[in-house]
């Protein structure tokens, strides 16, 4: 939900007011530059992505609706201009099939709870790492859905308009994603990391 | 219910993007499923670590001039162009084209 503050500065900006358009900055700078860090995942582009947004926020300044709050509509920005330049450098690791792949794997095979094994609860670091080299090498297109939905907290809807697509596709793509993080986890503890866990 | 549906559904059930009564449906299976119940304790637990580790960055104010200074920039072509745009231009150009 906007806040009065951010609509009558929103308001101010369009009238011209460069103060009013660097206090929106101001507010909202971090969430911008948070979400470019988590698509684009090195601070370099975070900031490079982060100047663009605003340029073409302020721009095109007179086409927002207010139909959405300023953040969200920013939000939609960034993610655009982040998934041209991910689609641009066609980064990811693992193709689209291994992220069905996943999915079918969980239809089919067993997999362990490892909610209670130590290792999840002390390895934390190691687990981290895994876990933001798993989020890397998601295709762009489900990269962005799981880092809206799960990492940013927007939910089904919100994610479908700031990204142009059906609320079904969000779902898919975002279960997917779930699917394919979570038997990266379930490999890392299949791989052994039992026999370390005496250790902490 | 069979574990395909579970597994088809389990981020739905997550996100509470279910009736009421599926919901029961899949609980009951979930409850007496102990694949089904570990898929949806590492499901939930995938999902909240990613949550616990998206940390906040702060955003260098080095980053933050240079976005300033590039609206600057923009804000003063702006002022520039609004200010030595003849203001009749259009009218005077129809003129023109008039006399042609």
């Amino acid at each position: 939900m906007e806040s009065r503050q951010e609509t009558q500065l929103v308001e101010k900006a369009r009238k011209g007011d460069i103060g009013a358009f660097e206090e929106l900055i101001r507010m909202t700078g971090g969430r911008i530059y948070n979400l470019g860090f988590k698509l684009l995942r090195n601070k370099e582009d975070a900031s490079d992505l982060m100047q663009e947004t605003y340029i073409k926020a302020y721009e095109h300044i007179d086409s927002f609706r207010g139909n959405s709050a300023f953040s969200t509509w920013l939000y939609r920005i960034a993610t655009n201009l982040a998934l041209m330049k991910m689609r641009r450098e066609k980064n990811q690791k693992v193709s689209t099939d291994e992220i069905k792949e996943a999915y079918d794997n969980s239809m089919v095979k067993e997999m362990p709870d490892w909610t209670h094994n130590p290792a999840y609860h002390f390895k934390n670091q190691e687990l981290k790492d895994l876990l933001n080299r798993a989020i890397d090498s998601l295709p762009s297109k489900y990269r962005s859905v799981f880092v809206l939905h799960d990492m940013e907290g927007f939910p089904v809807s919100e994610v479908a308009d700031m990204l142009s697509l059906s609320e079904p596709a969000v779902k898919t793509r975002s279960h997917r994603s779930r699917l394919f993080l979570r038997e990266r986890l379930a490999d890392y503890f299949k791989q052994g990391h039992k026999a370390q866990v005496g250790g902490g | 219910m069979k574990c395909e549906d579970i597994c088809r559904l389990i981020s739905e059930y997550l996100d509470d993007g279910l009736d009421l009564e599926l919901r029961g449906i899949m609980r009951e299976h979930i409850n007496l499923c102990e694949r089904c119940s570990a898929l949806l304790k590492t499901m939930k637990e995938t999902i909240s670590f990613t949550r616990r580790m998206s940390e906040t960055e702060k955003v260098p104010d080095a980053v933050i001039n240079r976005v300033y200074c590039e609206i600057h920039i923009r804000y003063e072509r702006r002022i520039k162009s609004e200010t030595f745009a003849p203001p009749e231009a259009s009218k005077y150009n129809k003129k023109k084209e008039k006399r042609r």
